[in-house]
């Protein structure tokens, strides 16, 4: 058996560092060591969750994942209801603390997304507590939950409609001190399916011939709009993400299978294609809003 | 020509949005709700008889509308209302009701995506194009929902130096005004609405 160390931050970012250890022992077992995780955001933890359901598919049983009992960030993972979503995915000593305390900052604790119902369920729930979060912790005005419960239904959608396989949805906010200064809210979808490469490999891999790989499908369908559907009504969604986090001066990005691509704001300095990253299956998109500032948006 | 009966069919899309999910649901959201609130408008306009048909939407009590919603009820019934195109069905015209602030940009971007043009009522009563138009057509669009009737070489006097006519039957060729084919009249659709076609009827 084969031990991974879950960084003590695991974030988008460093979820690449886990997946390049996984990468080391593609046929073995595997053993998440997160006893030093400290901090986890939901990008991490639906990448952590991501990252087993690969190891458990490869190796036929869920592989374990060892924490720390009753430090801090267990309290917070169940408040985010990962000991519900990690069930089937990792097999746990750890006992989930039995009194948890609700947050303000979430905005949406880990939700499984399997049909378009649950993507309605996910709308639906969000719209009071998104209210209060837009509008209070982002300065964005009362109006913003509709376009924002359009973009989330559209994100979720991307599951149903292209992965092939269940998914989850997570939201929170935090207050990036150094990095921004400001508020952010923090929202990720993540699936375990086909990933954008095989999605729109029958139908448009042939006209980029030997450029085809991850990078060039993510660039397909986030920069050109394409599906694999042959209707010119479809490709609209991540279009109009875009759209709606470029007004909030957000960022969005995708990472499929090796590659992410990105709309990178001028507070942000991810590059905005980057590829030959460690294998990540499905795919997944986050979604970062600042709190507004004095004159924008 | 004998005149056409014009029949006037009202769809509350919400309840359809209800049905189709759950009770509680009250956002027309993902292509399969889209698509099954598509398919239940297609199976009652299949039951419809007579010449012309103006469809209502009612889109009230709608609270979120994505673009896959939108695109699945707008945009796909108004390039085909019919599931199957059957010789002998009314003509249909779709009248978009209670557009508010979640519907009018879903809508206007598939419209426009799909070259597509249609018009909406707001929650105020009044009506307006929403999509993919030019100015000329929403000039005598305008003129034409003000007037609530138009002959062509009446337009043509109050437009004058345009080619009224054409832009009038370009506009019904969109679905966006009713031409009477008995009388070459020209009619907004809100009068067809309003019971102000003497052939109408509400089914």
């Amino acid at each position: 058996m084969q031990i991974v160390t879950v960084p003590s931050r695991l974030d988008s970012a460093s979820l690449d560092q886990l997946l390049r250890d996984l990468a080391q022992f593609p046929g073995e077992k595997i053993l998440f060591d997160a006893r030093s995780l400290r901090w986890v955001d939901p990008a991490g933890i639906l990448g952590l969750l991501a990252a087993g359901t690969m190891v458990r598919d490869r190796q036929g049983v869920p592989p374990r994942l060892q924490m720390v009992e009753g430090a801090e960030v267990t309290g917070y993972l169940a408040r985010m209801n990962f000991f519900e979503a990690a069930q089937g995915v990792f097999e746990m000593d750890v006992r989930p603390p039995r009194r948890v305390w609700q947050s303000s900052e979430v905005l949406l604790a880990i939700t499984p997304i399997h049909t378009n119902t649950d993507v309605h369920g996910v709308v639906d729930q969000v719209q009071e507590q998104a209210g209060v979060i837009l509008t209070r912790k982002l300065g964005y005005p009362a109006t913003a939950v509709i376009p924002f419960s359009v973009v989330l239904s559209e994100v979720c959608q991307n599951i149903v409609e292209h992965a092939g396989a269940p998914g989850w949805v997570a939201a929170q906010v935090y207050h990036w001190t150094k990095r921004l200064g400001r508020d952010v809210l923090v929202l990720s979808v993540a699936d375990v399916g086909q990933g954008f490469r095989e999605s729109l490999a029958n139908t448009h891999a042939p006209r980029f011939g030997a450029r085809w790989g991850d990078a060039a499908a993510l660039e397909a369908a986030f920069i050109h709009g394409l599906t694999r559907f042959p209707d010119s009504g479809r490709g609209q969604g991540i279009q109009q993400i875009r759209k709606q986090v470029r007004k909030w001066d957000g960022a969005v990005s995708i990472r499929s299978g090796t590659a992410r691509i990105a709309d990178v704001p001028s507070w942000d300095d991810t590059p905005p294609l980057e590829d030959h990253l460690p294998f990540l299956p499905g795919a997944q998109i986050l979604l970062l809003l600042p709190a507004r500032v004095a004159n924008h948006v | 020509m004998s005149e056409p009966r014009v029949t006037r069919l009202s769809i509350p899309v919400g309840f359809l949005v209800r049905q189709s999910v759950v009770p509680s649901a009250s956002s027309l959201v993902t292509r399969p709700t889209g698509r099954a609130v598509r398919r239940e408008i297609q199976r009652c306009l299949a039951q419809e008889r007579g010449n012309v048909l103006l469809l209502e939407l009612d889109f009230a009590g709608i609270s979120v509308m994505d673009f896959s919603g939108a695109d699945e009820v707008v945009a796909k019934l108004l390039l085909q209302p019919y599931e199957e195109p059957v010789p002998g069905r009314p003509t249909v015209l779709i009248l978009l009701k209670g557009i508010g602030d979640p519907h009018r940009e879903p809508i206007e971007a598939v419209l426009h995506r799909r070259g597509l043009l249609a018009v909406g009522e707001g929650e105020d009563g009044r009506c307006g194009l929403l999509g993919d138009f030019t100015a000329e057509e929403e000039e005598v669009w305008s003129l034409l929902e003000a007037e609530g009737e138009l002959e062509a070489s009446r337009a043509a006097d109050l437009l004058p130096g345009r080619d009224v006519g054409s832009v009038l039957d370009r506009l019904a060729g969109k679905g966006a005004a009713f031409r009477e084919p008995w009388s070459g009249i020209y009619r907004a659709l809100r009068t067809l609405v309003e019971g102000g076609h003497p052939a109408s009827r509400e089914t």
